[in-house]
């Protein structure tokens, strides 16, 4: 999007207003759905997979990765990334213990 | 689609060659910043998920001695400050800085209400003997209790220090935008101030279902 260096992209009002819906609207669900009882781990992995689509939109579009140079979604990917390792080697431990 | 072009005879920092490349090193440079909030926060989830791994019917139980409502009231809160925040950058970048203004004093009085909320959930949790230490004192105390109610203040305490942390930025930035320092040219602080404020959201938007959502 704003490969040219000396331009940067501004995210339209309405788009801006679009997301914040989408949040309200997600938020809604969450609350909704974790009244229900879906059986086994099927509720915290609904909530977790609601609030990581929350997170994307928020990343995205408020926070303009979409737009940004790559290199910003390199950082914040790598972060990302090692949470998941370190999640991911805690779990083999003590999950499976 | 629309894009604003930097070079227009604005003069960067001296050790910058252009502003652009000033603008995209100082972004660069909050992304880092945030990379390192996240690995914080982090480590606190992943103990999180280890405690309710180990316990998850004391987690169950407990949880539901927090207010949900509350919770939910404060996480709609949380976005629209969010949607101003990025409302404030998108009129900052088209110059109009008076709306930007008052989106970000509209930023910081959500914040304040979300710490005002947050303050009567503490004060009750208090009053209940719901702080682990030496004032756990609920009927249905144990140690596992104790161990979601230390997660439980110590992640929402953490975050509640950003909350303050980003009202003393985003007063900085008002009295900035009074002495008319931010323009399409020059807005690095109020689009960093920004990118802060809108992790602070997403670490919230974990928080909420995990701590108050898993009845």
């Amino acid at each position: 999007m704003s490969s040219e260096h000396s331009h940067f992209h501004v995210v339209p009002a309405a788009i801006n207003f679009k997301v914040f819906l989408a949040l309200i609207g997600l938020t809604i669900l969450t609350v909704i759905t974790a009244r229900i009882n879906l059986g086994g781990p099927w509720n915290i992995v609904l909530a977790l997979s609601i609030a990581c689509t929350k997170a994307i939109l928020v990343f995205l579009w408020f926070m303009h990765l979409k737009y940004s140079h790559a290199i910003n979604r390199v950082v914040i990917g790598s972060a990302l990334f090692f949470l998941i390792v370190f999640l991911g080697l805690t779990a083999t431990d003590v999950f499976f213990r | 689609m629309s894009t604003i072009n930097f070079e227009k005879g604005v003069i960067p920092s001296h050790h910058f060659s252009t502003v652009s490349q000033e603008y995209h090193a100082g972004i660069l440079g909050i992304w880092l910043f945030l990379a390192t909030e996240v690995l914080m926060f982090g480590g606190l989830f992943v103990a999180y998920a280890i405690f309710r791994n180990m316990y998850p019917s004391v987690f169950h139980d407990a949880s539901q001695l927090l207010d949900m409502q509350l919770g939910a009231m404060n996480t709609v809160i949380l976005i629209a400050s969010s949607y101003c925040m990025a409302q404030a950058v998108h009129y900052t970048q088209k110059g109009e800085t008076h709306h930007a203004f008052t989106l970000i004093l509209l930023t910081i009085l959500c914040a304040l209400f979300f710490l005002g909320v947050k303050y009567f959930e503490y004060q009750h949790k208090f009053h209940e003997g719901l702080l682990p230490g030496m004032n756990f004192t609920h009927a249905n105390a144990t140690r596992e209790m104790g161990i979601f109610f230390g997660l439980y203040f110590v992640m929402t305490g953490l975050h509640a220090i950003h909350i303050l942390v980003g009202i003393g930025l985003m007063a900085w930035l008002l009295l900035r935008f009074k002495r008319n320092e931010f323009s399409p040219h020059y807005f690095i602080p109020v689009d960093g101030v920004g990118l802060y404020w809108h992790i602070v959201d997403i670490i919230w938007i974990f928080l909420f279902p995990l701590l108050y959502l898993i009845g």
